[in-house]
């Protein structure tokens, strides 16, 4: 055999070859496997600490970003979400109380960790410095530097408190976890994970998409979310160049490149060349995953992945090229442990997203792609994850697995225009993009039900629920009219917070919902006295509750939180001063969350971003389905935080001093409502 | 005698060639790239889960599923490679397997016969020793030698009964025909038609093997055309664009 083998070339010769190598390999690792089990078991017995008796064999948690226990109860009323429907009969559907703010990065840190933001020192998606006053990422720091090899890339992780499942890790329960926001960088435990929210594209940012059109000259990087290039005409197409990430060396920084060929190919279709990938597709089409590499020196090199767009109306021709995102078969960051299980996935389904948010919003939100070719986006991403998590709860078969699916709160922010005038009316009756979305979920569930056994415990929930954003609310241009903020006179107004003037500040707006005063010892410039705090915050929070929108009369904001009643811990002072919980239809004002400056303080929201969660807490709880009854801690509804110890609990581990939840019990009735 | 190196590159070359292409017209290299990847997942998969035995087990067995059906992606365009390259290697064995003989050495001609037959003498052979007769099987081992370099003929029987068998001596001919039988007649280009109802059914001479000499180290023939074709089968590989 081998030698005929021989005669094809030596690469599938090899290949050949190596399946009698993975043979080898696989039954020598089943031999070990049986041959040492018993020896791992005594060892794990005499090392690991003793727990308490499991009240389950596994536990899966099913995470739906955004999902509304509002819309699920309509829709489960209407019939047409059977799954849950089932679920609540078996169990039970309950509110889950989110977070202040209710926003992911800080609701699943709180999920993750059982503690409140105080103690997980997540308050926003953003944090700001106070030597600088800018924003920085909350979650984690990436930097660069050169080495020998070429740069070196460091990544810390900032979220403080232990994740539950690594607290379970040493009890010898092993989990599997995908997609769980704020876990980047992937941390070693037992088990294995794959990161999700703050990873950066190949960039460096948080979604940089690149649109290349032949009527950009230059290229543009004024647009928020992606980059405009220009697309030159050649003989055989056109060509441009894909900005890549930057490179430290030892003497400059310099940006790596890949170049970008369109062709025209026969019956209307295009070769698009990224790199040296090619892919055929037809105008208006997204194209699978292209593999991108950027060469790092002579003898490194990045990869990741993009899906381009191409529309050609005949003179005009534009290319929408997804951000980069890191390749998961050759990561260059740690977004999986171990190492590698993000190459694991890859090579079991194929290539798939690995950016924090990977829907790309901001190229809806610039119109650079429309709503059909979002939602595909939307819909393959979930696709991927999907197939992920049903092949590896097959896998998990005791211990916990958990995976997170982004797509209903990036469909609920762009989507809920469809759902009301700009008024504020809802347009009731119609079968709405986010309404069929949450169906396609109960398909998802439906099909993990029947994935559960007997000793199992199925948790679907969401970290918040959803409302709609129609108006935005420049709390810096409040802060302004009321003398407690100055610009700089020299001001563009664009220049984020380094153009407020701190010497005379007092208190500023930062992030989706958070009041910072201007502390003296804190802030670098700081000019408020401790003592003034309490004036200052009692001004504000009377300002805030009486911020009347004027084209409605209706209140714009619901509560303010002060941070001493909202957080508890350590990290508490370096969290918002007054949180602001807006009502139902009012946000943060895109301005105002970007720092630049504004002229008023109430705008129309005009983009695409329709739908929100940035509002009080009380207004968008998540929601919880269990597959058993569980009982309601002393008469008050469930919280976020409680997951953590309660899942602890249940595999019989004691949840450590610092988690702020209540372990929740198993009930013999059904309290569903 | 000095080896056909001239044949053996030629045969080599169109035996990469054509191997090549066949197997480029089989194979599906992304399906191929699926399954190996599957693969290679299933076997990092009993080292993820290795703490639990049951999962372990199960990932082997899908081990062993994936791997089945990787080699099914290779095998059949490896089988398409191979029907070309085997006929192939069929018609140029008689080129490249045997070296003639020597003047002065003996050789041994095996015929099969219901009946004892005689052989006509000819120039330049001459029988070294008597014929000997396996009277069960029918089969008579003959000793010649050739006395100087040429072709021979050796004619065995009479009249229209007779069969005839080309012998090489000192010189190298392109095709050496190693003999005739009733059941390979006409197939093997090197091998004599016999017809039915002659005498004699099988009548075969053994050549001496033709050795290759690669890097210090005498191969058969088959060997040489392996490592050659291999060798010409990577850029052939690259020419062609196959990609594993």
């Amino acid at each position: 055999m081998s030698f005929f083998l021989s005669y094809i070339g030596p690469g599938a010769g090899i290949a050949a070859a190596g399946t009698l190598l993975v043979t080898v390999i696989a039954v020598a690792t089943m031999l070990a496997n049986f041959a040492f089990w018993p020896i791992r078991r005594v060892w794990r017995w005499i090392r690991l600490p003793k727990k308490g008796k499991a009240q389950v064999r596994r536990v899966i948690v099913m995470g739906l970003d955004g999902m509304d226990p509002r819309r699920v109860e309509r829709l489960m009323k209407d019939g047409v979400m059977p799954s849950f429907s089932k679920l609540a009969e078996q169990g039970g559907f309950y509110r889950l109380g989110s977070t202040v703010p209710p926003i992911s990065p800080v609701a699943w840190s709180s999920f993750l960790t059982g503690t409140n933001p105080g103690k997980h020192g997540i308050f926003d998606f953003v944090a700001r410095d106070p030597r600088t006053y800018l924003p920085k990422l909350s979650s984690a720091e990436v930097s660069q530097r050169p080495s020998r090899f070429g740069t070196r890339v460091n990544v810390k992780g900032l979220r403080k408190s232990e994740p539950f499942w690594k607290h379970l890790g040493k009890y010898g329960v092993s989990s599997t976890v995908l997609r769980v926001p704020i876990t980047f960088p992937a941390e070693p435990f037992d088990g294995s994970i794959l990161s999700a929210m703050c990873i950066p594209d190949l960039r460096g940012t948080q979604s940089s998409y690149t649109f290349f059109s032949t009527e950009v000259e230059e290229e543009d990087d004024s647009h928020s979310g992606g980059l405009w290039a220009p697309l030159e005409r050649e003989d055989s197409g056109w060509k441009g160049i894909l900005p890549g990430p930057e490179e430290s060396s030892a003497k400059d920084r310099s940006r790596l490149e890949a170049n970008v060929e369109i062709r025209d190919a026969a019956d209307g279709r295009y070769t698009i060349k990224v790199g040296s990938e090619e892919v055929d597709v037809s105008a208006g089409e997204l194209s699978p995953w292209v593999r991108v590499s950027f060469p790092i020196g002579k003898w490194r090199k990045m990869h990741g992945l993009v899906r381009v767009q191409l529309q050609s109306d005949g003179e005009k021709v534009t290319l929408y090229v997804t951000p980069i995102q890191i390749d998961p078969a050759r990561p260059v960051l740690p977004i999986g442990f171990p190492w590698i299980f993000s190459n694991y996935l890859s090579r079991l389904i194929g290539p798939y997203a690995t950016l924090g948010l990977a829907e790309d919003t901001s190229a809806l939100n610039d119109g650079v792609i429309d709503d059909a070719t979002f939602l595909k986006q939307a819909e393959d991403i979930h696709k991927e994850r999907e197939e992920m998590a049903l092949e590896l709860m097959n896998h998990r078969t005791k211990g916990m697995f958990a995976c997170v699916f982004d797509g209903p709160d990036r469909i609920q922010h762009m989507f809920f225009r469809e759902e009301e005038t700009p008024e504020g009316v809802s347009k009731e009756g119609e079968s709405t993009t986010i309404d069929r979305m949450y169906q396609d979920l109960d398909s998802l569930v439906g099909k993990t039900i029947q994935k559960v056994r007997r000793d199992d415990l199925l948790l679907v929930i969401s970290d918040h629920g959803f409302t709609s954003f129609r108006r935005g609310v420049d709390l810096n241009c409040l802060l302004e009219q009321e003398g407690l903020l100055h610009w700089k006179s020299e001001s563009t107004g664009r220049g984020a917070y380094g153009d407020i003037d701190w010497t005379r500040t007092k208190a500023y707006a930062f992030g989706l919902s958070g009041i910072y005063f201007n502390l003296k010892g804190r802030e670098a410039g700081g000019i408020l006295e401790k003592n003034e705090v309490s004036d200052l915050a009692n001004k504000i929070t009377a300002l805030l509750m009486d911020l009347r929108d004027p084209e409605s009369g209706d209140p714009a904001v619901s509560k303010v939180y002060r941070s001493a009643e909202a957080y508890r811990g350590p990290y508490s002072n370096e969290g918002p001063d007054l949180v602001v919980g807006y009502h139902e239809g009012y946000r943060v004002s895109w301005d105002c969350a970007s720092g630049y400056r504004s002229d008023s303080i109430f705008s129309v929201n005009d983009k695409c971003w329709s739908g929100d969660h940035c509002v009080d807490r009380s207004l968008v709880p998540g929601m919880m389905f269990a597959s058993r009854p569980l009982e309601s801690i002393n008469g008050r509804g469930f919280q976020l935080v409680d997951l953590a110890p309660s899942i602890l609990r249940w595999f019989g581990v004691k949840p450590p001093g610092n988690m702020d939840g209540e372990a929740i019990r198993f009930s013999t009735s059904n309290p569903t409502g | 005698m000095e080896a056909p190196w001239f044949s053996m590159i030629f045969a080599s070359l169109l035996v990469a060639v054509v191997a090549v292409l066949a197997f480029k017209w089989a194979y599906r290299p992304h399906s191929a790239l699926v399954k190996r990847n599957r693969m290679v997942a299933r076997l990092i998969e009993m080292f993820l889960y290795q703490e639990s035995l049951r999962a372990s087990g199960r990932a082997a067995g899908r081990l062993m599923k994936a791997l089945g059906a990787y080699l099914v992606a290779l095998l059949l365009p490896l089988f398409a490679a191979m029907a070309p390259a085997v006929l192939i290697l069929v018609l140029v064995e008689p080129m490249l397997a045997w070296s003639p003989f020597s003047a002065g050495q003996d050789f041994l001609v095996e015929t099969e016969s219901p009946e004892t037959v005689e052989w006509q003498e000819a120039e330049g052979l001459q029988l070294t020793a008597p014929p000997f007769r396996f009277s069960d099987s029918g089969r008579t081992v003959w000793r010649f030698q050739g006395e100087k370099e040429g072709i021979f003929e050796l004619t065995f029987g009479e009249g229209k009964e007779h069969s005839t068998l080309e012998v090489v001596i000192g010189t190298r001919t392109w095709i050496l025909k190693p003999g005739w039988t009733t059941s390979a007649a006409g197939l093997l280009p090197g091998v004599g038609a016999i017809r039915e109802g002659q005498a004699i059914s099988r009548c075969l001479v053994e050549y001496p093997e033709q050795l290759y000499r690669i890097s210090g180290w005498n191969c058969g023939w088959l060997t040489a055309l392996s490592v050659i074709s291999f060798l010409l089968a990577i850029p052939a590989a690259i020419i062609f664009k196959i990609r594993l």
